[in-house]
């Protein structure tokens, strides 16, 4: 008889998720992107051994469940020493604050003649006819000091890259 | 009639809630195991000759046609030395799906995962020369129009020092190809290219 708890909590111990120490964290925040009454889904994403080791993903979905954008890099590549002691919790923080991009429209984008090279893959005559046509545009972090811009496309449905520019750090 | 003693009832309690602890155990691990997460490896040698690298390609969705696919490669130690994602529908057949595109199956994504982990290994020196008196690597390259970060002096020393290269699919008709820049040691895109 005695044997019978000891019994369930084996199984459930069993049960019980035996995952490593890793640093998968994901966390979602909802935006109106495409118009005022959309609504597409921000998720910011780390994958890793280790929230040190981590691999952030970066996708907005939009309000049928299709992505429509995805970019990722090695996190602590492009962000430099701020995961060396990072815990799951601290990751959290990070990708919450991630999640949360600037959107604005393509004609607060800088003008073509304003570009530096390498800043858009875009044709000289596409970037222009974009920006004319003011369409949705969201801005999220690609590094320190660094992000880059997507734009919406209605025809398509969908996102594509814009450009990318340097920008200044908020203060903490 | 034989009634069951308080200790028999108890035993049968026990085992119930056991039974049922271990079901809603299983329902968890069905529900983590929902949508289309997929990974697929794959070993190369690149960063470190002695020690291989690993290519791991994932997707993650509500559905796989509605997948994110991420590419990742990470050095022996677990380093993440480079990361690029897309979407499924783009990397695999272009653009956006349309209304009513055909599901796509776990079998369909793991041969994609699969494949996609499988770079080209090869060295730089095989990347297309940028001759001197060519304007863009694009106009010095014969078949594929080619687009590098680098300028042609560093391009050409990059080529001449023939280092370990992978390259992977990064658009249905695009590749970009990986080195590691001797000067930083860090990993670097130094082509991309598709058809003109």
């Amino acid at each position: 008889m005695r044997i019978i708890p000891l019994a369930l909590l084996a199984a459930l111990a069993a049960c019980a998720p035996r995952e490593a120490a890793r640093c998968d964290v994901t966390v979602t925040q909802e935006l109106a992107l495409a118009s005022a009454d959309s609504r597409e889904t921000i998720t910011a994403r780390a994958l890793g051994p280790s929230c040190d080791k981590a691999v952030g993903l970066y996708a907005i979905h939009d309000a049928e469940g299709h992505p429509v954008w995805a970019w990722a890099a090695p996190l602590p590549r492009v962000f430099g020493d701020a995961f060396v002691d990072a815990d799951e919790e601290a990751m959290r923080d990070f990708l919450t604050r991630w999640a949360r991009p600037n959107v604005a429209t393509t004609q607060s984008a800088p003008a073509w003649t304003a570009l530096t090279p390498g800043q858009t893959t875009l044709d000289r005559l596409t970037y222009q006819d974009i920006r004319a046509r003011d369409l949705p545009m969201l801005c999220h972090s690609t590094g320190t000091a660094r992000e880059l811009c997507v734009f919406w496309e209605p025809a398509a449905g969908g996102a594509g890259l814009y450009f990318e520019r340097d920008v200044e750090e908020a203060g903490e | 009639m034989v009634r069951p003693d308080s200790g028999d009832g108890m035993r049968i309690a026990l085992i119930l809630l056991a039974a049922m602890a271990l079901s809603a155990c299983g329902q968890q691990h069905e529900t983590a195991r929902e949508g289309c997460a997929r990974t697929a490896t794959h070993e190369v040698s690149w960063t470190n000759a002695e020690a291989p690298d690993v290519i791991t390609t994932r997707s993650d969705g509500p559905s796989c046609l509605q997948a994110v696919v991420t590419f990742v490669a990470r050095n022996a130690q677990g380093d993440a030395l480079w990361a690029f994602a897309s979407t499924y529908y783009d990397l695999a057949v272009g653009g956006a799906p349309p209304e009513g595109a055909p599901a796509v199956t776990e079998a369909e994504m793991d041969r994609f995962l699969a494949g996609w982990a499988e770079v080209t290994e090869m060295r730089s020196s095989a990347l297309p020369q940028w001759r001197e008196d060519a304007a863009t690597l694009s106009e010095s390259a014969t078949t594929f129009a080619y687009e590098t970060p680098f300028e042609r002096e560093t391009y050409e020393a990059l080529r001449a020092r023939n280092l370990p290269t992978i390259c992977y699919a990064a658009a249905v008709e695009r590749t970009q190809c990986l080195i590691v820049e001797p000067a930083s040691q860090a990993p670097a895109m130094i082509v991309a290219y598709g058809p003109r």
